[in-house]
């Protein structure tokens, strides 16, 4: 009797209080972790599903993805390089004043005085450096494997605006040391913004619309690199761009899945898939007409994962997350070594009155320094704006249905790729050196008027000899796809010839030198 | 009557729309507006470097701050800005 009474009693709020308490640490990890360890299929499945952050991939992943030899992690390691500028990025700002008096100061002391403050620097400047390779040469994988095409082609356009906010945060970041590389490389960055005065000018209708003023005075608040262009620059570098970039690489993201993972072959054989991770149970092939669908609503068309079906993949946890976390570490690992090998520069304070010789621009800039001699216009502005068109438009162009995610799948590519690298090198070269050896129309007519030199340079002239072998090869090929990769093989010849050039070959003055030991001393 | 009753309707379904849309462009047009600068905050571009009787015929001088280059000769007093117009970098005056 007196058992049941006891089971009866009810308890007071006191005790259903202190039993709360008591299993609070266990029922705050059930809500929080909503599902057992991941040791299962199903667990694991459930971990990813069940996490905003997880979501990122979808449950399983084809194995295609892990291949080493294809996407050589360049994506991630672009995304890790971001994720590590963000962290070092936003301890520097703790310490960093935004102020033509302060800036620099601010700079030395957390570069000399504050305890790892060297280090974070160093991290964020050698981040920067590997950040931008690091799209770079994803972009050039992705062109390379034919990636971009359906249903990817607007994945591609994203890229390409992540590409130049890429550029962007670059830019705007070598400003805010405020020494003397700073100054003189963003004095020249302003100028060539502001070049489209050049073309104006020679029409004579500055007075009217002067495009290229509007366009300095935007990015400067000013006339002159001052104290309003540090502010708008470290409002542009730690505000506005990570905000525009970290959207971008949301939907860039969101549309690797939307297009139905990564791009892969039609046809993909056991040996393409040696060295990935396997998951026996995916082998038993579930037939696809068995795949449950959660019905969303009614849509005409035909989702990307409709004919997918379990074969050949593996769970997204952990082997996916496993493959991330080992190219993050080794990112971070490489620039944690560069950083204690190599500091990140520091110069005299900026000093108006004397400009550095050479002023030279960060080394992904230096192609076009090399172009711009000539006309800051055509070099700085126009050429490179059509090469990030040209690059924009490329899936647009080109709406072959070949296989996807193949290095060089056929001959004709190869051949392709390798006759260009010897034709875009040739006529590279052959400009460089009649250029150092016979200098250009100023040189031999000094009164000459600047319009014919802004369209006639070394730029414009490497530029149409390369339109012109893209078209030739279009032509005879009859194939859009070789008529793309003629062109895009001509920008990448171009960008590391004319980079190497410009940083190994140019000393004071814009001169030629074999080696930077043979510079003048002054 | 009917008709003229429902493109009314139209109109207006198609108009409001159009009011949000409208706003926002002439709203974030002004915001564009707002980083333009207008009041461009550097020193004058008149400088007072001395009275001309300071300059007599054949003397140069360079003023390094202002970045500029004073000379006489027989045709007159000259100055010029060192200032390049290619890239912005200050031309050495020999």
């Amino acid at each position: 009797m007196s058992n049941t009474e006891e089971k009866n009693k009810v308890p007071s709020g006191l005790e259903i209080f202190l039993t709360n308490l008591k299993h609070l640490p266990q029922s705050f990890k059930d809500a929080t972790v909503r599902h057992g360890p991941p040791s299962s299929n199903r667990a694991a499945s459930q971990s990813v599903f069940s996490n905003l952050f997880l979501h990122i991939h979808s449950v399983r992943t084809h194995r295609y993805n892990f291949k080493k030899t294809f996407t050589m992690g360049l994506g991630v390691a672009s995304a890790a390089s971001f994720i590590i500028l963000a962290i070092t990025g936003i301890l520097l700002m703790i310490y960093y004043k935004p102020s033509l008096a302060e800036a620099y100061n601010s700079i030395k002391d957390i570069h000399f005085a504050v305890p790892g403050g060297r280090l974070i620097r160093n991290i964020h400047r050698w981040g920067a450096h590997i950040m931008v390779a690091g799209v770079f040469l994803h972009m050039v994988r992705v062109f390379m494997t034919g990636s971009y095409r359906h249903p990817r082609q607007f994945n591609w356009v994203v890229g390409m605006i992540l590409f130049a906010v890429t550029l962007g945060l670059s830019f705007t970041g070598y400003l805010l040391p405020w020494d003397q590389l700073a100054y003189w490389a963003t004095t020249i960055g302003a100028q060539i913004a502001g070049s489209p005065v050049e073309v104006t000018d020679a029409l004579g209708i500055t007075e009217i619309i002067d495009i290229g003023g509007m366009q300095m005075r935007l990015l400067l608040g000013a006339d002159i690199v001052g104290e309003e262009a540090l502010v708008r620059f470290y409002f542009l570098h730690c505000i506005f761009l990570p905000l525009i970039l970290v959207t971008f690489l949301g939907v860039h993201f969101w549309r690797i899945r939307k297009d139905g993972g990564m791009s892969r072959p039609s046809v993909i054989t056991k040996e393409m898939l040696a060295g990935t991770p396997i998951d026996e149970n995916a082998e038993m092939a579930f037939p696809t007409k068995n795949k449950t669908y959660g019905l969303m609503c009614l849509v005409k068309g035909e989702s990307n994962n409709v004919k997918n079906s379990v074969k050949n993949t593996v769970q997204s946890w952990p082997n996916l997350f496993n493959y991330e976390m080992a190219i993050f570490i080794l990112v971070l690992a490489i620039m944690i070594v560069l950083s204690y090998v190599s500091d990140a520069p520091l110069k005299e304070a900026a000093n108006p009155a004397v400009p550095e010789n050479p002023a030279k621009a960060p080394w992904y800039f230096l192609g076009l320094q090399e172009l711009v001699p000539y006309s800051a216009f055509m070099g700085g502005v126009a050429i490179p704006g059509l090469a990030v068109l040209g690059l924009m438009l490329i899936p647009f162009l080109d709406k072959t249905r070949n296989e996807s995610g193949l290095w060089f799948p056929d001959k004709n590519e190869k051949s392709v790729f390798k006759s260009t690298v010897i034709f875009s090198s040739i006529v590279i070269l052959a400009t460089l050196i009649f250029t150092v050896n016979f200098g250009w129309l100023r040189n031999w007519f000094p009164q000459i008027p600047q319009l014919i030199i802004v369209l006639i340079n070394p730029g414009t002239l490497i530029t149409t000899l390369f339109v012109w072998w893209s078209i030739r090869i279009l032509k005879n090929s009859g194939s859009t796809r070789l008529g793309a990769m003629a062109i895009f093989t001509c920008f990448l010849v171009g960008f590391v010839i004319l980079t190497y050039f410009a940083y190994q070959h140019r000393g004071p003055n814009w001169d030629f030198y074999w080696w930077p030991s043979l510079w003048p001393t002054h | 009557m009917d008709e003229k009753k429902d493109s009314r309707r139209d109109f207006i379904t198609k108009f409001a729309p159009a009011t949000f849309w409208g706003s926002l462009a002439v709203w974030g047009g002004s915001l564009l507006k707002f980083t333009m600068p207008t009041l461009l905050p550097q020193e004058s571009k008149k400088i007072k470097l001395g009275m001309p009787s300071d300059f007599p015929n054949g003397t140069t001088k360079i003023f390094e701050k202002e970045r500029v280059v004073l000379f006489s000769d027989n045709d007159g007093l000259f100055a010029i800005s060192t200032t390049c117009t290619h890239l912005g970098c200050v031309v050495k005056w020999t």
